[in-house]
């Protein structure tokens, strides 16, 4: 409050106080004046003698009436001006209610009280090991050395973690020594050598959810579960909380995964609420739960589909979007109309946004009205910004896409597309609508911007088939392409060769990230003597901000299976793995599933087609390494080991897997190829640019305002993926950079936003087109920030092995924290600039070779930030140490902001000015988002 | 076999079967290439970077220890960027590298002497071996026993736990003990002659080890005595001249002429000297005394010319009350042989703090129990001669900021001029090179002394060496004693026709800082002794006659003290691949500086020593116990910067290594994996000796790492 409006309020109180006393006289006053009078004029009519008394009386009285009229009429237009004064000065005037939400959470900011909750917790001692598991677990999966991940991944699923015990035991029972065990159990994040909690809690720290406020979230939980510095568990054993690189659900940044649960676009604040939700719903309310729940308030914005224990559980949090096409006003009419088909996309990314319940709503209504197996479960069509997406198709043809499905929306669209068999239903559905809203009519998906630009091979079938329906991917033309090469007579049959060719034909490169011609590497495998030779699908997709090949894996995994098999048939092998990070539950399990209905409608095993074509696939699940995307790790990986990087030659198409010729092919290299051997290399090769052909998939992430899954063909610029297809920047701010290809490509300006999609292109600038994140970054981002942040990933996913990787990027991460925190030498920058170029020369693998690739384009394009850097500037307002909050005359006092701050460090004083205090502010910027009035700003 | 293939490595042509490396093929064709995690007979790691060429039409560099030969492949293995890249892998290994190559004390010592080295010998009760480490890198261990300002002490590890280790007592020790016996051989005569200006520990050093080398030598000097400094600058009671004497008697024996009396420029010239001799050392010291800079200063002594008439028996008449301003080794040498000539009050005049003066405290605490009174924060003004008396006015002064030394600089207070009476005044506030004939002979000079390459001590003029005082100004005599040893050096290669390149240069790295986990590393079960202290002679004495204060230690004593010695440095030092490229590639060890590994040690293992601070993670020796067959082995833990070679199950190395420990520390490239035995480097090529720590400061109950657990 400022001085005007203390003064305001001290008039308000004085003419209040002047009114009471006026009054308070005035009831004394004037009956007895009356009685005065009245007993006057009696008088006077019984003796003149009294009328100039009475009239005296009576002219005293009157005069004193009209003075007070007087006086309490000023009195209250001056109450009036005062009122108004104070409401101005105070800022009630804007009609917005400024009352603060009532109490305050009760938050244990202080370090005492901190403690204090802590130690009410009681520590609990790890269960007693039984190591029958292990003996059951070994004659399951295998005594040879290949066995070692699948039986760490078996024993830490059982134990949560590694006894030691347990791996002694494996040592007594199979091939693997101790110290292989040993070292391929420290290599591998996913492995845990220490108890964890009965829930692991998962937040991503990929580049979407990094520069969304993954550290935020973080920090908070750590808070909120009370998991004490240093540790990863909270006391109770209950949560163990773990950053993770990426879970592949950019667009719904930041996320995070309780077990196999998973909440998208979260707050600090929402990511409490997850965790409480998740706990009322496992049933249990310990004690700490308890605790706990003094630290944040109840759940509001938060629901919990709840459908009995094992469901998938999802969350909508904070501001719900209002679906934009839909709930409308209009009426009954359409409700003769009758759909064919209701697509609801239930990949990770729309499970994660709530698509189950979604689909649950449907099916409900569709058993109603009698139209049962109208709902179909499909794969993801790239649309992530705007999960839960339900797609109809009209008997014509025609499809409405609808975004942002809630259950109630479902209802409605249930009611509009579905046609009840019954009549009753029919009467019942329409009396009903009467009441409901109606929804208007979405725009058909090729009407959509984000969906015409683009080119669809790879995703062809992704959000339109249910990806574990054979027979649906075999009407859409799969296994077609296969086929071709087994079936029919010997004439008319496709022979490697004439595969190889194709492929050579079409032009088709490595869609992993360095682009190597998967003609010409087929053709290598081909040509290699012996005949024992595998075929391995990288499924490893590590990079922080790409998730193409999970939605491929999820949506349409029978495409991939297909794509190897030719592979295999083209080189000639009869055996082929698909390593596939473990961070994507789904897609193991639907290429799994897929692999069993193939090989059961005969696509795969023995005797494919009735040729004499053979064929096992494997699913290998990775164990949480970066680096096992390199062919020689990843082969490394399947036997057994610890995954390093080998020189290179000998070559995995030479010397691979078990010593033997090895064809390594990305997922999305192999999504391509049914669809070139079914449509012709020239159609393919019609597409892209001279070196370039076809189309690339990149996962489009970031400060853009439709983000998902997009396959565009070559050549086609950065600037229009950005701007059409993306539909520009958020909250109209300024493009600033992409970063194209993740940790191993670089930071594109956006002068350079006309550059063409296009191997060659693109390396020109200095980033890669890698395996096709693409994050989209404005002016608050800070480039030396991101390149940062790029390579603390790079560098803690080194394998360690070559000095320049292990030890150089470690000490160009130091710079580049020491420039962050504002402590810059004067060197530095020819240091870092000295460091890069040695370290992308002499390490043995493309992680080190390309790690310094972020940093040397952000030196290149942003090197005025670097330099402000070193001035202990950060432009972008956003390195935590070069900056301070503070609260400008804006605040209106609403103490949002004050309940925003998870430091503690805004006092909340309604209704006044706040401050933030310097020394306990972690510059989370989370005041800044939650103040509405653009009172807080970044010094 | 198959055709063989054509390669071109530095340009010359080799035809090698396929399958053959680059390094096998070059080194064929005599090409050396570094390496340090190859070895033979294993399959290549390629994880150090040391071997890297470049291959023509890559853009990358390759491990030669891997990368098999291509028909027509062209590599590069020496060129600038090769080289270059070379140079920054040993930086970035040596800045994660816990662990020092030599020990701190050795590492601070002006002359690199081997401390723990000859104090092993004192422990171990052989003396003999201990005299020879000592000059093998002093020329006059005896004096410096005595005299050195032991910058080793105050770098003792041990001082952080229980008192630094007495070097110089045991320095002394080991130097009397042998001195009239040890006379080093001399290797047959060259012929060849060196003129060395100037007889004192410089002069006297080069001459040392240029005689050893087979070269006559003749030492000229202007005083009657050789020993310069040694014998007419430092008082008798603290080098009695009989140990002086019998240093240079080694010299004499070693077959020095000495040609005394002979002032340059008066008895002879360096160009004459040039013509007779095969090269010159000018090791003229700094020899002019500052003056007092203040009115009246011709009435004071200077505190050289003063110390020498007492050296000389001639000690001038100073009355009852004798003023000593300077506050460094020469004001304390004045002031205590004025007390020793019977003058009643001496008292020294500092302008700054105690904690400024620049020599060693002892010497202070020693003056003062003398009855030597010291006056801080005084410089004196004026200079007034009255009647027979003088009077001294001085003025007061208070620090200001820090100057170019580092010291605060001391600011005159205005008004606070006071006198002080006296009989004479001495004026010990410095010394600086008389180098104006030197620089009429042509010798080029600098504003210290006369100009001198740091390494080679090669002048502008060739074949004239010059070193000591006479380039560095006023100095340390244990610094003059290095100077004269490294003019040997490069005065032997100039005389045979080589590059002169100085004495061979040696990298070495130090942990620095070291965290309270590595100190507990360090000192783990290591048993707390006080610090032994040398006898000194009564203080009655000391006031009335020049003997010597302290005494040799006692045998007892001695061996009891070297026993104490934590033998710091590492057991590879002299063998350690990596320390040898570092010196050959002239790193900047400290260049990359950051988050390094911990120092730790695992001792549980009877015949081997790992540090795993030191590993450079090449695995090396896991895949050797792997194919020894252990049963636990050696794994490489974690990954990324945090990787590390441990034992399965977090087991001590003796359950680890139980066949092959003696191969992964002879394979390790770094002393990570080292023999345990005193003779550490025994079997390696380049056989040389460390001491091992000695068995008795350990209890028996520690094996496993150190710090911090690994996993497994």
């Amino acid at each position: 409050m400022n001085w005007l409006a203390r003064t305001a309020a001290a008039a308000i109180a004085a003419l209040v106080a002047i009114l009471l006393v006026d009054y308070a006289v005035a009831t004394r006053r004037v009956p007895r004046d009356d009685r005065l009078i009245k007993d006057l004029q009696q008088q006077t009519k019984v003796d003149a003698a009294f009328a100039p008394k009475l009239a005296a009386e009576q002219n005293r009285v009157t005069v004193v009436r009209l003075d007070r009229k007087r006086r309490d009429k000023v009195v209250a237009w001056a109450l009036i001006v005062a009122a108004a004064v104070f409401i101005a000065s105070s800022k009630r005037l804007m009609g917005r209610t400024a009352v603060p939400p009532a109490p305050i959470r009760d938050v244990p900011r202080a370090p005492g009280d901190r403690k204090r909750a802590i130690a009410a917790i009681q520590p609990q001692a790890p269960p007693p090991l039984d190591l029958g598991f292990v003996d059951a677990a070994v004659a399951r999966l295998g005594r040879g050395k290949e066995s070692a991940i699948p039986l760490l991944q078996a024993i830490q699923a059982h134990y949560r973690y590694l006894p030691d015990e347990a791996l002694r035991r494996v040592c007594e029972l199979t091939e693997i020594t101790p110290a292989e065990i040993s070292g391929t159990s420290s290599f591998y994040s996913r492995f845990r050598r220490s108890p964890a909690g009965e829930h692991v809690v998962r937040v991503c720290h990929g580049t979407a959810c990094h520069v969304s406020g993954a550290r935020q979230i973080t920090d908070e939980l750590r808070r909120y579960l009370a998991i004490p510095d240093g540790a990863d568990t909270d006391l109770e054993r209950r949560f163990t909380l773990d950053e993770v690189a990426c879970l592949g659900c950019c667009s719904l940044a930041p996320v995070l995964i309780v077990d196999s649960h998973t909440a998208g676009k979260l707050t600090p604040a929402t990511a409490c609420e997850a965790l409480q939700a998740f706990e009322r719903q496992m049933g249990a309310t310990p004690a700490s739960m308890k605790i706990r729940r003094g630290l944040v308030p109840e759940g509001t914005g938060i629901t919990v589909h709840d459908e009995g224990a094992g469901s998938l559980w999802a969350v909508r949090l904070g501001t719900v979007e209002p679906v934009p096409d839909a709930l409308e006003a209009s009426r009954l009419s359409r409700l003769m109309r009758g759909a064919v088909e209701i697509r609801v996309g239930l990949a990770s990314c729309g499970v994660a946004s709530g698509a189950e319940p979604v689909r649950d709503v449907l099916e409900r209504e569709a058993r109603q009205a009698g139209a049962l197996g109208l709902v179909k479960k499909v794969g993801c069509n790239g649309m992530c910004h705007r999960e839960p997406i339900v797609e109809v198709v009209e008997a014509d043809g025609r499809t409405a896409l609808y975004g942002n499905v809630t259950t109630e929306a479902a209802r409605l669209i249930a009611r509009r597309h579905i046609r009840p068999r019954h009549f009753h239903t029919r009467v019942r559905w329409g009396i009903e609508s009467l009441r409901a809203p109606a929804l208007e009519t979405p725009p058909d998906r090729n009407g959509s911007p984000y969906l015409s630009k683009q080119r669809r091979i790879v995703l062809e079938n992704c959000g339109e088939i249910d990806p574990l329906d054979t027979g649906a991917y075999a009407a859409r033309g799969g296994y077609e392409a296969l086929a071709l090469c087994l079936a029919g007579g010997a004439s008319r049959r496709l022979s490697p060769e004439r595969v190889i060719a194709a492929i050579s034909d079409s032009g088709l490169r490595g869609r992993g990230g360095a682009g190597f011609p998967t003609g010409r590497k087929w053709a290598l495998g081909r040509a290699q003597p012996g005949t024992v030779k595998y075929v391995i699908c990288n499924g490893d997709e590590g990079d922080p901000g790409a998730f193409m090949d999970r939605l491929v894996l999820e949506s349409d995994p029978h495409r991939v299976l297909e794509g190897l098999a030719i592979a295999a048939y083209a080189i000639g092998a009869a055996e082929g793995y698909l390593y596939i990070r473990a961070e994507y539950p789904v897609a193991v399990r639907h290429v799994r599933e897929a692999i069993r209905q193939a090989e059961q409608h005969g696509f795969l095993g023995a005797g494919i087609l009735g040729s004499d074509f053979s064929l096992r696939l494997e699913v290998r699940e990775g164990a949480g390494a970066f680096v096992c995307g390199e062919e020689t790790a990843l082969i490394l990986s399947l036997e057994g080991k610890r995954g390093m990087p080998k020189l290179r030659p000998p070559y995995p198409v030479e010397r691979g897997f078990r010593g033997r010729p090895t064809v390594i092919n990305n997922v999305e290299t192999l999504a391509c190829v049914p669809w070139i051997i079914r449509h012709g290399a020239e159609a393919f090769a019609a597409c892209g640019t001279e070196t370039s052909k076809g189309t690339k998939v990149f996962s489009l992430a970031g400060k853009i305002n439709r983000g998902g899954l997009i396959e565009v063909p070559m050549g086609i610029t950065i600037r229009e993926m950005v701007e059409d297809i993306g539909g520009g920047i958020k909250n109209g701010r300024r493009f600033k950079a992409v970063q194209l290809g993740g940790p191993s490509g670089g930071c594109i300006p956006e002068r350079l936003a006309d550059t063409p999609i296009d191997y060659e292109a693109l390396a020109r600038t200095g980033a890669i087109m890698g395996s096709g994140g693409l994050v989209v970054m404005d002016d608050r981002d800070c480039m030396v920030e991101i390149a940062r942040f790029f390579l603390k990933f790079t560098q803690s996913e080194s394998c360690g092995k070559c000095t320049f990787c292990r030890i150089g990027t470690k000490r160009m991460l130091e710079i580049l924290e020491r420039l962050c925190g504002g402590t810059g030498r004067r060197d530095d920058l020819q240091k870092l600039e000295e460091l890069a170029d040695y370290v992308s020369r002499a390490s043995l693998c493309g992680l080190g070779q390309t790690a310094p690739n972020p940093v040397l384009t952000t030196l290149r394009y942003f090197r005025d930030e670097y330099e402000a850097h070193l001035d202990g500037r950060c432009p972008a307002g956003r390195c935590p140490a070069l900056i301070r909050y503070r609260i400008t005359d804006n605040c209106i006092g609403c103490t949002l902001c004050a309940q925003a701050c998870p430091a503690g460090a805004i006092t909340d004083r309604p209704y006044e000015k706040h401050e933030v205090d310097d020394k306990l502010c972690t510059r989370c910027d989370m005041c800044r988002q939650a103040c509405q009035d653009d009172a807080v700003e970044v010094v | 076999m198959s055709a063989c293939i054509t390669v071109t490595i530095d340009g010359q042509q080799a035809a090698v079967e396929p399958g053959t490396t680059i390094l096998e093929a070059a080194r064929g064709l005599g090409i050396r290439i570094p390496t340090m995690c190859h070895v033979s007979g294993i399959e290549p790691a390629s994880s150090c970077f040391i071997c890297a060429v470049a291959i023509e039409g890559r853009r990358t560099f390759a491990p030669a220890c891997a990368m098999p030969v291509a028909e027509g492949m062209v590599v590069w293995t020496n060129s600038p960027d090769v080289r270059a890249a070379r140079k920054m892998a040993l930086e970035l290994l040596l800045s994660d590298h816990a662990g020092e190559c030599v020990a701190p004390c050795a590492a601070q010592c002006p002359a690199a002497l081997d401390i723990p080295g000859f104090v092993y010998g004192i422990a171990a009760g052989d003396n003999r071996r201990s005299m020879e480490t000592l000059a093998e890198r002093l020329a006059l261990p005896g004096s410096l026993g005595r005299i050195c300002p032991r910058l080793c002490e105050s770098q003792c590890r041990r001082s952080e736990l229980d008192g630094g280790l007495a070097i110089g007592a045991l320095h002394r020790y080991a130097a009397d003990l042998n001195r009239a016996s040890y006379v080093p051989k001399r290797l047959e005569s060259t012929g060849k002659s060196v003129a060395i200006i100037g007889a004192g520990p410089a002069g006297l050093a080069a001459a040392y080890y240029l005689l050893q080398k087979g070269h006559d030598c003749t030492l000229f000097d202007a005083y009657p005595l050789p020993g310069g400094m040694l014998r007419y600058g430092i008082p008798a009671y603290r080098l009695p001249k009989d140990a002086l004497d019998a240093e240079i008697d080694v010299i004499t024996r070693l077959g020095a002429r000495f040609s005394m009396g002979q002032r340059w420029g008066e008895q002879f010239t360096l160009a004459g000297l040039r013509k007779a001799h095969s090269a010159v050392f000018v090791a003229i010291g700094a020899q002019r005394a500052q003056s007092l800079r203040c009115e009246g200063e011709e009435y004071a002594l200077a505190g050289l010319k003063f110390l020498e008439s007492v050296a000389t028996g001639q000690p001038p008449v100073l009355g009852d009350d004798v003023v000593v301003v300077g506050g460094g080794n020469t004001a304390m040498d004045c002031a205590r042989s004025a007390v020793r000539l019977g003058v009643q009050k001496v008292s020294i005049l500092y302008r700054r703090s105690r904690q400024e003066m620049p020599c060693p405290m002892e010497e202070v605490e020693g003056a003062e129990a003398e009855g030597v009174r010291i006056e801080l924060f005084v410089a004196p003004v004026r200079l007034e001669k009255r009647g027979s008396g003088l009077t001294l006015i001085c003025r007061r002064m208070t620090l200001g900021e820090p100057d170019a030394s580092g010291r605060r600089r001391p600011v005159e207070v205005q008004g606070s001029d006071f006198a002080i009476g006296c009989s004479s005044v001495i004026a010990a506030i410095g010394q600086s090179v008389e180098h104006s004939l030197a620089e009429r002979e042509g010798l080029a000079v600098t504003a210290w002394g006369i100009a001198a390459d740091a390494r080679t001590l090669a002048t502008n003029l060739p074949g004239v060496f010059a070193g000591g005082d006479a380039v560095l100004g006023a100095d340390l005599a244990v610094r003059a004693v290095a100077a004269g040893r490294m003019a040997a050096a490069s005065i032997h290669q100039y005389l045979n026709g080589q590059l002169v390149t100085g004495e061979p240069i040696t990298a070495g790295i130090a942990m620095r800082p070291v965290d309270d986990a590595e100190r507990a590393a360090i000192f783990r079960g290591i048993e707390r002794t006080a610090r032994t202290h040398a006898p000194e002679i009564p203080l009655a004495r000391r006031l009335t006659s020049f003997d010597e204060i302290e005494a040799r230690l006692p045998e007892e004593d001695a061996v009891r003290e070297a026993r104490r010695c934590l033998t710091c440095g590492c057991r590879k030092a002299d063998c350690c691949l990596m320390r040898s490229l570092a010196a050959e590639y002239d790193v900047d060890v400290y260049r990359f500086a950051g988050a390094r590994r911990r120092f730790s040690q695992d001792l549980s293992h009877p015949e081997v020593i790992y540090e795993p601070g030191k590993c450079i993670a090449c695995d090396v020796c896991v895949r050797i116990a792997a194919a020894a067959g252990e049963e636990l082995g050696l794994t490489l833990a974690g990954r990324g910067f945090d990787v590390a070679v441990a034992v399965p199950f977090s087991q001590p190395l003796s359950e680890g290594l139980r066949i092959a420990a003696k191969r992964c520390a002879e394979a390790c490239p770094t002393g990570a994996i080292a023999l345990g035995s005193a003779r550490a480097c025994d079997s390696c090529a380049l056989g040389s000796e460390r001491p091992t720590r000695l068995a008795p400061a350990r209890s028996d109950e520690l094996s496993g790492f150190g710090a911090g657990k690994l996993p497994f």
